[in-house]
């Protein structure tokens, strides 16, 4: 019996009676050409899946995640949900995988406190030394041995400028906004810590709506989060408004 | 219905770069199809799926006709009025496209629309069926046309990267 290639293709996909599909499989069994020919028809599929999967790896566009995020609760100040997560979208892409992976904004086990992050104020005007300076992604080791990563850099209502920055000490970590005031002089004032469990802090994990962070972040935030080249300008000029 | 949508949305995504050949493109059509599919439910007894799909693939098919008819012409130098098609002065980002696209770009609308659904998204004839509302006969055989064509153009030549004037392997079909 001579086997069509629409007879081979609805084989593919099991799609013939399981008589019919009896007999192919028989046939295939004793004629080399004839598997040949449908691991090439096969072969079209697996082509056409691994190519078009790659725009898995890019970010959805923020007008379509617009579209779909779920509708803001009610609040006192205009929530704009969506950006800081486009902004997270664009920062991952500038800064790699792995930082952007480590913007870990959901937690299991979070707990919202206020309690300083570092001991004492020696410990806290490094910080400030830090947040002042150090670019979002990149990481310092302070001399209290924790390591500090900035993640996004935003103004709030007040026209301040915000950083969301993760601590991580040898038996915990925390993920942390802090304010500057634009008072002369390094101004950081802590506004929110979530502490991670240390199993968790090394694990990246994406954020899932309704963490206690993202909250904080959608009251917070006010206008565009800084892309790397306005962060870059803010640091260079002392953060100076422009 | 926003949660369903949202599960669909990477499905719905890969589809359209499968028709369109450019994530650019693709990411304004998933945009396009969303916002549809956002301002009216499916009727009555018609699932999610196969709805969405479907005005997914009939917006292609508005919007994006007419750019594969000159893009097809484009591929082909007789019909370009002698141009020469020649990587260093390209004339359209079809000659950039990479040779599976350029195979799915050779393909009859029909065909790329029903080996995108069953290939990339894994439907079942029966759901090809719902969402084109063509019969299952038609499915099989427009499938089986499209994975022929395929195989003999992406079979052909090397797998790296396509020279201006190999036309990425495409055989008259």
């Amino acid at each position: 019996m001579n086997l069509t290639d629409e007879q081979l293709s609805a084989f593919l996909d099991a799609e013939l009676p399981e008589a019919e599909m009896q007999v192919i499989r028989d046939q295939l069994a004793n004629d080399p050409a004839l598997a040949e020919r449908l691991a090439a028809l096969a072969a079209v599929d697996h082509t056409l899946a691994g190519h078009y999967s790659a725009i898995d790896q890019q970010p959805l566009p923020a007008a379509v995640t617009e579209l779909l995020d779920p509708e803001p609760a009610a609040s006192a100040k205009v929530v704009d949900l969506p950006r800081w997560r486009r902004a997270r979208a664009f920062v991952q892409q500038r800064v790699g995988t792995a930082v952007a992976a480590a913007l870990v904004l959901g937690f299991g086990l979070a707990q919202l406190g206020k309690d300083v992050p570092v001991s004492g104020e020696q410990g806290w005007h490094q910080v400030a030394q830090a947040l002042e300076v150090l670019p979002s992604g990149e990481t310092q080791i302070l001399a209290t041995g924790e390591r500090l990563t900035p993640r996004l850099t935003f103004a709030n209502p007040a026209g301040e400028f915000c950083r969301q920055f993760q601590l991580q000490g040898p038996d915990r970590a925390t993920e942390n906004i802090a304010c500057r005031s634009g008072e002369p002089g390094m101004n950081w004032t802590q506004v929110a810590t979530v502490k991670v469990p240390k199993r968790d802090a090394n694990r990246y994990q994406t954020a899932s709506g309704g963490s206690v962070l993202d909250a904080v972040l959608d009251r917070m935030i006010e206008g565009e989060v800084m892309n790397p080249t306005r962060e870059q300008e803010l640091l260079s000029e002392g953060w100076r408004h422009r | 219905m926003k949660d369903e949508l949202r599960q669909l949305v990477p499905g719905l995504r890969r589809f359209a770069y499968s028709l369109t050949g450019s994530i650019p493109e693709a990411d304004d059509l998933l945009q396009g199809t969303l916002e549809r599919v956002l301002r009216q439910s499916p009727p009555a007894g018609v699932a999610i799926e196969p709805w969405a799909f479907r005005i997914c693939r009939n917006l292609w098919v508005d919007e994006c006709r007419a750019r594969q008819v000159r893009d097809r012409a484009a591929q082909q130098p007789e019909l370009t009025d002698g141009q020469v098609v020649d990587g260093e002065r390209a004339t359209t980002s079809q000659i950039e496209l990479d040779q599976v696209n350029a195979a799915m770009a050779g393909l009859r609308d029909s065909q790329r629309e029903i080996i995108s659904l069953v290939a990339i998204q894994g439907m079942s004839y029966r759901e090809v069926s719902d969402t084109l509302d063509i019969p299952k006969g038609t499915v099989m055989s427009r499938l089986a046309r499209a994975r022929a064509a395929l195989s003999a153009a992406l079979g052909s030549t090397p797998q790296d990267t396509t020279t201006p004037d190999s036309e990425s392997g495409r055989r008259p079909t």
